[in-house]
């Protein structure tokens, strides 16, 4: 029988044993010095007892020492174990659960540690199965769910270390807890012998957080105390990581202003080297220092191209040991400044101007808009060029010039995201409109008109006014034929209605967006109604439609009918083409990066869109502090775990702990009689 | 009859009333002595000689003479005491207690004294350690306990023991047969301190042996580790751990003791033990039982 210790770094400390032989030896009592009489009977004592005397304070000196050494060698947890595994011994069952979250990309021997841990796998099945036929393996791969396992147990070492090479790392975060369940289930479908867990990770905090002993039962029905549990840890004290947790980007008319928040999960403050990347271009480099273990916000304004609709770009940290979450991937669309015309049929500076009440309500867009008020009497409009314009107000005018109504229809069919929003009102003379829209004014009515349906993919937010406050005393019947009806009035007349061109949208509202038919431009909906009305016309086709995503969401586009094919370009530069039978496309990204959809229209014209996919930082992967002992004792309760560092007697501990009988009670047993013993034995002296 | 614990007892200015005190008070205990004590009686004269006193000068004789000539008394006592004292430096033991054997003994030798003047005995004094240090001649006179006490008081502690060596030698200042009082710790080696006091009784002394020792020797009060220093012989040390070892020392003192109180039994000899806690009338009980 040969005894092994599972934590043999403390039996480093045997010399401790001595201790009471050099106390003995070198540190005795100073003696009282006393003048007797005749110490001849003194000596006579002495002579006569000193054999004895000198016997029991050897033995009591060996068993203090005995104890001492009978302490450490229990702390370092004593395990038997016999090389010779009868017939008769018991089955017993191992399920390897691998770490492939993104955390185990960590590097600091140049050597991420999946890697290591990939090899550590199939050096410990063949350590394992080496020479024995009552152990059984299953793998189970897990990240934050299980990536892949192995259908039963098994005892073939190379169909086990095989699968252990089609193991790829994730960019997913760590949920041990789902996976242990997955784990648990599976020694129940499949029972027999003795049963242990060998977990190889990084045993950081991440894995698990904020679990006790009572969650865990709850979270794992299955959870059976008797299972062993062994983590083999790769993780090291010192970990280098500094990551971008969140980026929070805003649009100015000619900047992005991006807030980021920044965390340092060093031991030391450090510099580091932030960039900001555009279009594979570097616009931004900065030095920023980063306390330990604290978080920094830090903003960043870039200023954007003019010629680009979608900005692709990263923010990238000088890179650590863990690389992946030192880049954050970005898609920005990119809304340049927008221009709004305002014609105003009645156009004058006062309170009962149109113009007025619009550019009051449009006050919180002017950052990213260039709003212009011009007349339909004067010649500025006449002389304006329509297509510079991204949205235009028509407002109670009661005619459209000539030249202009061809102007306006161009504006409609060739540029995307633009619109035109066409009001009603006194001065409105419906014959003059049949050049352009026929019989779309059909006649005024008056009454008292309340809103009685309201588009919400547009005006989401409606239910927060009070809507039934805003009367509208006079309208104009509109012909919605061929349209799409926004908003409805009692009665089923429409108030909005909106009119589909061959690219843009003309919106045509019923009454006065003045005080002249209603009282709605003095309540507080209308600026609301204003924005999202514009809002909606500049993102029509692309509100609906994220840019940034997390790896494991789903990305999901939704395509136009003439759409053929798309082509998907990853990162990494492969190219995956769906052929579109539904007009969408839906996929799980798994790369961080920037993707890009080539669109392929029947009529050969090609469009590109890009998103940005990154890992998943919420779930705090990159704080790789490990977890301590106690920890895992809370969540796991009367569980018989360990943790052991991963060395080069790793494999012989694993063996042990798995077949080898624990020594610590014997030893416990012989530590308390050997107490015992010596108090006796001080007594008697 | 109460007796006057030795400590108790220091606190009387000095060593003569200390004596008379523990004298006195214990005949008026007892009521009587048991001894009657006798006159001088002329015994001859003797021709003047340079160093005589003159008051001894038979001035009658002269007249009738013209010559000078001393009286001569022969002693009539029916007792010549000698108090044999050991002061070596064993009994000035416990050094640091206000009673140590060599007070103690000192003490007992005074009352002693006392005790046997007042009953007009003679009593000599030899005091020793390794040698004879002070001897005074039995006297009976009045003014001879002053004497005594004289020296008593100015005696130090001396060096090492050689009982049996020093009987041998102040055998010879013994011209009659007479009583000998033996004040000694007896730390020497027991066979030979009995021969040597058996000799004195083959040669037909009354021997009485005061045997003092400390309570410090009898109880071994010691505890942990203690260096043991011999007192006689300073280079002597011995180092140990005193609980290890008390049960065997005590063993061995009880057989020490006993040593010399069989011995002494068997020859004849009385024996009184006094421990330094013992009041002195208890010595002076003993004395006086074992006279009777």
């Amino acid at each position: 029988m040969n005894i092994f210790f599972l934590k043999p770094y403390l039996l480093w400390f045997l010399p401790i044993c001595l201790i009471p032989v050099i106390l003995h030896l070198f540190f005795q009592k100073h003696p009282k010095h006393i003048i007797f009489s005749d110490v001849r009977f003194i000596q006579m004592a002495l002579k006569n007892i000193l054999p004895k005397t000198k016997l029991k304070q050897l033995l009591l000196l060996i068993i203090r020492c005995l104890i001492l050494f009978l302490l450490i060698l229990t702390s370092a947890r004593p395990i038997s174990y016999s090389n010779y595994i009868g017939k008769n011994n018991k089955v017993k069952q191992i399920i390897i659960m691998l770490d492939v979250s993104y955390s185990m990309l960590y590097s600091d021997t140049g050597i991420p540690r999946i890697k290591e841990a990939k090899n550590f796998v199939k050096q410990l099945i063949s350590e394992l199965l080496k020479n024995k036929n009552n152990i059984q393996i299953a793998i189970l791969v897990y990240s934050k769910h299980i990536e892949k396992f192995t259908p039963k147990f098994s005892s073939e070492i190379s169909y086990l270390q095989g699968f252990i090479d089609t193991v790829n790392p994730t960019y997913n975060t760590t949920d041990l807890i789902n996976s242990l369940s997955f784990a648990y289930k599976f020694f129940i479908e499949q029972p027999s012998g003795d049963r242990t867990i060998i977990i190889i990770s990084d045993v950081a905090k991440h894995i698990i957080q904020g679990l006790d002993r009572i969650e865990i039962k709850n979270k794992i029905p299955e959870f059976d105390e008797k299972i062993n549990l062994i983590f083999v840890n790769l993780n090291t004290k010192e970990n280098n990581n500094t990551y971008i947790r969140t980026i929070n980007i805003s649009l100015e008319k000619t900047d992005a202003v991006m807030n980021l928040n920044l965390i340092n999960y060093q031991n030391i403050r450090k510099n580091w080297c932030l960039s900001v990347e555009l279009n594979n271009k570097e616009i931004f480099n900065e030095l920023i220092n980063i306390n330990k273990n604290v978080q920094l916000d830090y903003e960043v304004k870039v200023p954007l191209q003019d010629n680009e609709k979608e900005i692709s770009g990263k923010v990238k940290l000088k890179q650590d040991n863990l690389k992946i979450d030192d880049e954050y991937y970005f898609v920005i669309r990119n809304l340049k400044e927008k221009k709004i015309l305002v014609v105003d049929g009645d156009y004058s500076n006062t309170i009962n101007s149109e113009s007025y009440y619009l550019v009051k309500a449009m006050n919180s867009l002017k950052k990213n808009y260039n709003i212009k008020v011009i007349s339909d009497m004067s010649d500025e409009f006449i002389k304006e060029k329509l297509l510079k314009y991204d949205i235009i107000f028509l407002c109670n005018l009661d005619k459209i010039p000539e030249n202009k109504i061809s102007e306006l229809k161009n504006f409609l069919n060739t540029n995307k995201e633009k619109g035109i929003i066409l009001t009603a009102g006194d001065k409105i003379n419906s014959e003059e409109y049949q050049k352009w829209l026929s019989n779309v004014f059909v006649k005024e009515v008056t009454d008292n008109f309340h809103i009685t349906d309201i588009d919400r993919t547009i005006f989401s937010d409606s239910d927060k006014f009070e809507l039934d406050k805003l009367i509208f005393n006079k309208i104009y019947i509109l012909n919605s034929d061929d349209s799409k009806i926004l908003i409805k009035l009692n009665n089923g007349y429409p108030l909005l209605i909106q009119k589909i061109f061959e690219n843009n949208s003309l919106f045509i509202f019923a009454s006065t967006i003045d005080s002249l038919w209603t009282n709605f431009v003095s309540k507080p909906f209308y600026p609301y109604f204003i924005e999202k009305l514009i809002n909606y016309i500049v993102n029509e086709n692309t509100e609906k439609s994220q840019d940034n995503f997390i790896i494991g969401d789903t990305v999901f586009y939704t395509f136009k009918d003439n759409v053929e094919t798309i082509n998907l370009i990853s990162p990494d530069n492969t190219v995956k083409t769906f052929k579109l039978n539904t007009q969408t496309i839906k996929f799980s990204a798994d790369m961080p990066g920037i993707y890009k959809l080539v669109i392929n229209y029947r009529d050969t014209v090609k469009e590109t869109k890009l998103f940005a996919v990154n890992v998943d930082r919420e779930k705090e992967e990159g704080n790789l502090e490990m977890l301590t002992q106690n920890e895992l004792k809370r969540i796991f309760g009367k569980t018989k775990f360990v943790v052991m560092d991963y060395n080069k007697d790793i494999f012989k501990e694993i063996t042990m702990n798995i077949e080898g009988k624990n020594l610590s009670k014997f030893f416990i047993i012989l530590i308390i009689l050997f107490t015992c013993a010596g108090i006796l034995l001080s007594k008697k002296m | 009859m109460k007796f006057i614990d030795p400590v108790t007892l220091l606190k009387l200015s000095n060593l003569e009333i200390r004596a008379r005190y523990v004298v006195e008070g214990f005949i008026t205990g007892i009521h009587s002595s048991p001894y009657y004590g006798h006159s001088l009686e002329f015994a001859q004269h003797r021709q003047y000689s340079m160093g005589d006193e003159l008051k001894y000068i038979d001035w009658k004789v002269y007249a009738r003479t013209d010559k000078f000539f001393v009286k001569q008394y022969q002693e009539e006592t029916n007792l010549r005491a000698y108090i044999v004292l050991d002061i070596s430096k064993s009994m000035k033991f416990p050094a640091e207690e206000k009673i140590d054997k060599f007070t103690y003994g000192l003490h007992l030798a005074a009352v002693l004294s006392y005790l046997l003047l007042k009953q007009d005995d003679s009593v000599g004094l030899i005091v020793f350690d390794n040698k004879i240090v002070k001897f005074i001649p039995p006297r009976v006179q009045s003014g001879h306990f002053s004497n005594i006490i004289n020296i008593l008081e100015n005696l130090t502690a001396g060096e090492d023991t050689q009982i049996s060596k020093i009987i041998y030698e102040f055998t010879k200042f013994l011209k009659r047969r007479g009583l000998i009082i033996f004040i000694s710790d007896l730390f020497d080696k027991p066979q030979e301190v009995l021969r040597s006091i058996k000799s004195l009784k083959f040669t037909h002394h009354d021997v009485i042996v005061f045997h003092i020792l400390s309570t410090y020797e009898r109880d071994f009060p010691y505890t942990g580790t203690v260096n043991f220093e011999s007192s006689e012989n300073p280079s002597f040390k011995i180092k140990t751990d005193t609980e290890n070892i008390v049960r065997e020392y005590k063993s061995i003192f009880q057989t020490f003791i006993q040593e010399y109180k069989i011995g002494f039994r068997n020859s004849g000899i009385d024996y009184c033990l006094l421990y330094t806690d013992t009041p002195l009338e208890v010595g002076l009980s003993s004395f006086l039982s074992k006279r009777k």
